[in-house]
């Protein structure tokens, strides 16, 4: 029988997902159900050229394998483009809309019933034909045999400081769709929580007119500067002995620096890591510094991170959750820093608006924001007991992962805020991404890709790491299809990392360091 | 033969339909529109100076029609065709297609739901009007003008007064003194654009787009308009709601360009204007989204009235949608470079950029729906990424990446 696939959001991740589907053997039927139009998510259905990804187009690609598929669809439109180039959201957006529409057809002329549900989905549970139910918030219900959660990144984080205010009208609760930030009155004086990507992208928007911008969050701290996030042209990561770390170990960290440490070197032939980053202690100090050795080519650290976002994602999906938690915890500056550094055009704009007085970084979050006594606006104190008026606060502190409850009757709530999340317990993802029966432990045809898989992947916000997931799924679907037993396959000499499987010309699967086809 | 009245503005595109289908078109300019005339090279041109001699010349030429080619051509070619006998709109309603008070009076007259309206001429019949309405927001406009021409939304009585002020007794885009002024009650809610052909009485729709209006610096500004493939349940209702306009206003044969408001309380309209939709027609975009354009339709109803009319019994669709966006500048200045357009044109549906303004010129009209700034045209299958590219151009504009300017002396 054909299988009914309901693809619960449709944004990159979603449409990552549905290019595989459309051309794997065995489905009947896709739905994906979003209510938002597909491949046009929060991430990429950002207009403004002015906001770039912060990954290169090498890796920002619904394949994860070969030239990258948004490479092709660039060239193809006139861009003049390299797969180092960080390109603005909106191209990748497009991009992920016209190969939907691409698959569609394709599908659709193979036999295969698509369509677009109009709505959010709430929850997921058992059917009493074998299959699932999907509820959706327009009442309808959706009975699939595969369901696939690609739920997206659409709850901003509101900081504990600001979040009686939401609704006040000098607050801006999300950064994006940022035109409503250029309304904002020319010389205005803007307090932006956060001091990352989305905060970044706020700072860069606001930064026009006379207005002056404060960004504050606790760290106080810019994320790092690189030119490019590309697949390295050979392995710099000793993966034998990144295999080898036990999350339980005493020597976990250094071994796991040293490792980390080694790849970036011989990335750089040699250069050492301190070399390649400023000490600075001042924000403005550190991005002119990090900028420099960018823009001189002194960053060679930034050609091991696309290995390791892959090593440290298929390494720890086996680690039980707690550990994951714990380890990567540990890791979180580093991750936010190195792994989520800025493209070299957003640092000088950043820098330019620092050096003009324009942009400030606050060392930390203030102590109290109250709405003005009189007028419009806030008074804000510091911890050094200043106090001073801000015309209009922005919140782009990141958005909520999306975040799964299971019920005792099976049902799967699907929540994208977890402060909502208050009832049933977290269900177990397994390391091949499928929700587990929590009577049995055996999985369940749910899947979770993209930010849903955060309690299995380490780093989500990704779409090399949706694809390669994309993949993966659509391989097991593939044997499953053929009534064959997912085949495990062991690395020896002759089936190396980055090797592919092919059936009818398609690659089906791709070893990963771990020996895992993807 | 055809005689088109003062063909300016897209009435140009109108006459150029006429040539490309080898018609004989005569065509006729008001006495205050000289330098057009002087400026068309078509074989049979004439300036209309005195209508006893101007009716004697087209009574000797036996014209088969005489049509309005620009929103200035409207009264004299409805009164034209009356003195000639030939077949038109309905010369009762002459004054009520042309002015925009009467309009909301020929409407309440036939029953259609219409906005509330009144004119004043002074302060004192201003500050009366809205003390007896003690409603706000209103629209205070020119009574008759065209493009959002002096149009200013006012939330109080002092604003009403400054926008009264800022029009009365001032020359308005059609080249008129503002005798009077219109007090609108302010309409929200999605605005509409309907385009029709008549025949005989009876209209086709031809186009139906969706307008996308911002409100900069009190005013309503265009930003763009896209077509309507299928209509849903409200917008049929709304199609419906025009063509009882039409009828309430006696329209009867050729185009129409009709602007009304989809409201909470349903459609109401804006304005009718018997003639084609303006400023730009370039008709290459329209094609490619419908399989024909407002102005080769009108010609296909006077030279293959015949096969104008199978039309009739037609659903109303296309195979694409076709987006017309009116490029502004965030700010004055003179024009240096248009740095965005290589943005645009690689955008998905790019089609074309009509009437890119010249560099080293001062960007003019930034708030007026003239298309002074230049007009981009976008044709796509897929309703959501022309949506996204016209979002494109839009930040692209109100970021300043679009035009490159130097600061104006």
């Amino acid at each position: 029988m054909d299988k009914h696939a309901i693809i619960v959001g449709g944004g990159a991740s979603g449409v990552t997902l549905f290019t595989q589907l459309a051309t794997t053997p065995g489905i009947g039927a896709i739905t994906v159900v979003d209510p938002n139009p597909i491949g046009l998510g929060t991430a990429f259905g950002t207009t403004d050229p002015l906001l770039l990804c912060n990954t290169s187009v090498d890796v920002t690609s619904i394949d994860p394998t070969g030239e990258s598929d948004l490479l092709r669809y660039l060239a193809a439109r006139g861009w003049p483009v390299h797969r180092d180039h960080f390109v603005p959201r909106y191209l990748v957006g497009q991009y992920c809309r016209e190969r939907y529409l691409t698959y569609r057809r394709a599908a659709e002329q193979a036999g295969i019933r698509v369509r677009h549900h109009r709505a959010r989905a709430t929850s997921v549970g058992p059917d009493d034909g074998g299959g699932h139910t999907v509820t959706l918030d327009d009442g309808a219900r959706l009975t699939g045999t595969d369901v696939f959660l690609c739920l997206g990144l659409d709850q901003p984080v509101v900081p504990e400081l600001v979040r009686a205010h939401v609704g006040h009208p000098d607050l801006t609760a999300a950064p994006y769709p940022v035109g409503q930030l250029r309304r904002l009155p020319a010389r205005a004086r803007i307090l932006v929580l956060g001091s990352k990507l989305a905060a970044i992208d706020a700072a860069i928007v606001l930064g026009q007119r006379g207005r002056h911008v404060v960004l504050s969050s606790p760290s106080g701290q810019l994320p790092a500067v690189r030119t490019r996030l590309t697949r390295p042209a050979s392995s710099v990561l000793d993966l034998a002995s990144w295999r080898q770390l036990t999350p339980d170990s005493p020597d976990f960290d250094r071994e796991a620096a040293r490792l980390v440490v080694s790849a970036v070197a011989r990335a750089g032939s040699g250069a050492a890591l301190r070399a390649q980053t400023s000490g600075a202690t001042a924000p403005a100090d550190r991005l002119a510094e990090e900028l420099r050795l960018a823009e001189s080519g002194q960053v060679p650290w930034q050609d091991a991170i696309a290995e390791i976002i892959d090593a440290i994602n298929d390494s720890t999906a086996p680690w039980p959750a707690d550990t994951r938690r714990t380890v990567l915890g540990r890791y979180r500056h580093v991750i936010s820093r190195y792994i989520s550094s800025i493209p070299v055009r957003n640092a000088r704009l950043l820098l330019e608006r620092l050096t003009e007085g324009t942009l400030t970084v606050a060392p930390r979050l203030p102590e109290a924001v109250t709405p003005a006594e009189s007028g419009p606006g806030w008074l804000v104190r510091w911890a050094d007991d200043r106090t001073e008026h801000i015309d209009h606060i922005v919140c782009a502190a990141g958005y909520h992962k999306p975040t799964l409850r299971r019920l005792p009757d099976r049902t799967l709530l699907l929540h994208s805020d977890p402060a909502l999340a208050v009832t049933g317990t977290e269900p177990e993802i397994s390391p091949g991404l499928r929700v587990c029966d929590p009577r049995t432990g055996e999985p369940e045809r749910v899947w979770v890709l993209g930010a849903a898989s955060h309690p299995r992947a380490a780093i989500v916000n990704y779409l090399n790491t949706a694809a390669r997931q994309a993949t993966g799924i659509a391989t097991d679907l593939l044997w499953g299809a053929h009534d064959a037993p997912t085949p495990a396959i062991r690395v020896t000499d002759t089936i190396r990392v980055n090797d592919t499987i092919k059936a009818n010309n398609t690659v089906k699967a791709t070893v990963t360091a771990t020996g895992r086809l993807v | 033969m055809f005689v088109l009245v003062n063909p300016v503005s897209t009435g140009k595109a109108l006459a150029e339909a006429f040539r490309e289908e080898g018609a004989d078109c005569l065509h006729l300019y008001d006495a205050s529109l000289r330098a057009a005339y002087d400026a068309d090279g078509s074989p049979h041109t004439m300036v209309h100076e005195d209508l006893a001699k101007t009716l004697e010349v087209l009574g000797g030429l036996r014209p088969t029609a005489v049509i309005a080619a620009s929103e200035y051509g409207v009264l004299l070619a409805d009164e034209l065709a009356t003195r000639l006998g030939l077949p038109h709109h309905r010369p009762e309603q002459a004054a009520a297609r042309r002015d925009k008070e009467l309009m909301v009076r020929a409407l309440e007259q036939a029953g259609v739901p219409a906005a509330r309206t009144g004119s004043v001429r002074d302060e004192a019949e201003l500050t009366d009007l809205l003390a007896r309405w003690d409603s706000y927001p209103v629209m205070v406009k020119p009574r008759d003008s065209a493009g959002s021409d002096g149009c200013t939304i006012s939330a109080d009585p002092e604003t009403a007064l400054t926008a009264f002020r800022a029009i009365v007794d001032r020359q308005n885009l059609m080249g008129e003194v503002n005798d009077d002024v219109l007090v609108q009650e302010f309409l929200t809610g999605t605005q509409y654009i309907v385009n029709t052909v008549s025949i005989d009485g009876r209209h086709l729709v031809s186009e139906v787009y969706a307008e996308r209006i911002d409100h900069i610096d009190g005013a309503p500004v265009l930003r763009h308009i896209i077509s309507r493939p299928q209509l849903d349940a409200a917008e049929a209702e709304l199609v419906g709601y025009v063509l009882d306009c039409l009828d309430a206003l006696g329209i009867r044969e050729g185009a129409a360009h009709t602007e009304v408001m989809l409201t909470p309380a349903g459609p109401r309209l804006v304005e009718v204007n018997s003639r084609v939709m303006g400023p730009s027609l370039a008709p290459d975009p329209y094609h490619a989204a419908f399989g024909y354009s407002h102005q080769h339709l009108v010609v296909e109803r006077f030279l293959r009235p015949e096969e104008f009319a199978l039309r009739l019994e037609l659903p109303y669709t296309a195979a694409r949608s076709v987006a017309k966006v009116f490029l502004r500048s965030d700010r004055p200045g003179k024009l240096l470079a248009v740095d965005g357009a290589r943005i645009l044109r690689r955008l998905p549906g790019f089609h074309s950029i009509d009437r890119l303004p010249e560099i080293g010129q001062p960007i003019l009209d930034r708030y007026l729906t003239t298309g002074a700034s230049g007009i981009a045209y976008l044709v796509h299958e897929d309703e959501h990424l022309l949506l996204n590219s016209l979002g494109v151009i839009h930040d692209l504009e109100d970021s300043g990446a679009l035009y490159r300017l130097a600061e104006q002396d």
